[in-house]
């Protein structure tokens, strides 16, 4: 049994296939956990959180519940393009191109979470810009800080930044956590996510 | 082998978990909240306009609306001054470059994946408690639609404003002296600056 990205149409604005995401809910139940309305793979209500990778997996409520019952420890941290607001799962900026110049305000509203039992600190933390969706590495950045993620935890946060000294052209905004790989996650390839939105460099 | 493990789970990636007959996950596929009523064809959304509140160093007000017909988007994002806010009609001027108060930019994706962001009108918007309408209008006209739906409203503050409640997720710490604080979202709205919100909120 495969569930392929393709399966996730969330980026297409239809949730027609959350295929992927469908069964990870199913088997939190074979696991016992119940429904709950939160930023939550186990939401009863569509669409469920996709992370870094636009791929799905559990969250940090999730997790907590299927270590309650059964144990383990483990360490993860991840970025996703979705906020939960007004009791649904939302794109955290929504799918639009915003016209700017080289130093331009915006606004970049990003999630990241630790969905494991180890708390982090000082984890390195960046927002930038890059020509593709998938562009993980290099690119130009917007913001860089650090990041603190209590163990079983998430954030949603609204921050703002300067359209750095780039040429014209269209660009993804991307977000990255531990961004010196100072942690060691069971899951490194949902450190990374992109924004719904992007951004057109006119001048 | 695949195919019968493929219909075999056939119902439940559709249906998804149930308790009784009728599925919980709403067939895993969002329902349409937002139609925008373009000069070729019609545009839905399952996601609301957003409109939303930032209360940084500097306040700004953001309306936030897309669609797709399936193989176009059309997508608003604008700026409307904050002292419109309580009037319940917002405008913007829709610019082909740049972003700030009183502007707002148009994009749409063609099928072949092409974007178009060069537009230039007006765009209205009338918010209700949970409602929204409004109308574009610009130059060249393929740009131009009507839109009506369901209306999200969220208010952001920095972090010092909400406290230990708004770190309990974790925190973000910018690179930089003098960097802005990062914004959280006052979600019930209790903020003195985010109390004019509740009145749009759905009852």
């Amino acid at each position: 049994m495969s569930w392929d990205p393709e399966d996730e149409s969330f980026w297409g604005w239809s949730n027609a296939q959350q295929g992927r995401v469908t069964m990870e809910h199913e088997f939190g139940h074979v696991f016992g956990l119940n429904h709950s309305e939160g930023f939550d793979i186990m939401r009863a209500s569509t669409p469920q959180p996709i992370a870094g990778g636009n791929t799905s997996e559990p969250y940090p409520d999730d997790a907590n519940g299927v270590r309650a019952t059964y144990g383990g420890s483990s360490t993860n941290l991840f970025a996703s393009a979705q906020k939960f607001s007004g009791g649904a799962i939302q794109a955290s900026d929504a799918p639009n191109t915003i016209n700017v110049c080289v130093g331009s305000q915006i606004s970049v509203t990003v999630t990241i979470g630790n969905n494991g039992t180890l708390s982090t600190s000082n984890v390195g933390f960046r927002v930038f810009l890059n020509n593709g969706p998938n562009s993980y590495s290099g690119g130009w950045n917007m913001f860089t800080g650090t990041a603190t993620n209590p163990a079983g935890s998430y954030l949603t946060q609204t921050l703002s930044m300067t359209i750095p000294n780039v040429p014209k052209g269209f660009y993804w905004i991307l977000w990255q956590i531990d961004t010196g790989n100072s942690v060691s996650e069971y899951n490194e390839s949902d450190n990374t996510v992109h924004s719904a939105m992007n951004v057109q460099v006119g001048c | 082998m695949k195919a019968i493990q493929a219909i075999a789970l056939l119902p439940l990636a559709i249906g998804g978990c149930s308790a009784n007959a009728a599925p919980e996950l709403n067939s895993s596929v969002g329902s349409t909240v937002v139609v925008i009523t373009g000069a070729q064809r019609t545009y839905s959304s399952v996601f609301p306009v957003e409109l939303k509140a930032m209360y940084g160093d500097k306040p700004s007000l953001q309306v936030s609306v897309q669609g797709s017909s399936g193989t176009e988007s059309w997508s608003l994002v604008a700026w409307p001054a904050l002292d419109q806010a309580t009037t319940g009609n917002l405008t913007a001027n829709v610019v082909g470059l740049g972003i700030g108060d009183g502007l707002g930019t148009l994009t749409q994706r063609l099928p072949d994946g092409s974007v178009n962001t060069q537009f230039s009108g007006k765009m209205t918007v009338s918010v209700s408690p949970g409602r929204v309408a409004g109308e574009v209008a610009t130059l060249p006209a393929s740009g131009n639609a009507s839109f009506s739906g369901v209306l999200t409203v969220s208010c952001w503050v920095p972090v010092s404003v909400l406290g230990a409640a708004a770190t309990a997720g974790g925190s973000i710490t910018p690179t930089g002296i003098g960097a802005p604080e990062p914004l959280v979202e006052d979600t019930a709205l209790a903020t003195a600056s985010c109390g004019w919100l509740r009145s749009l909120r759905a009852k």
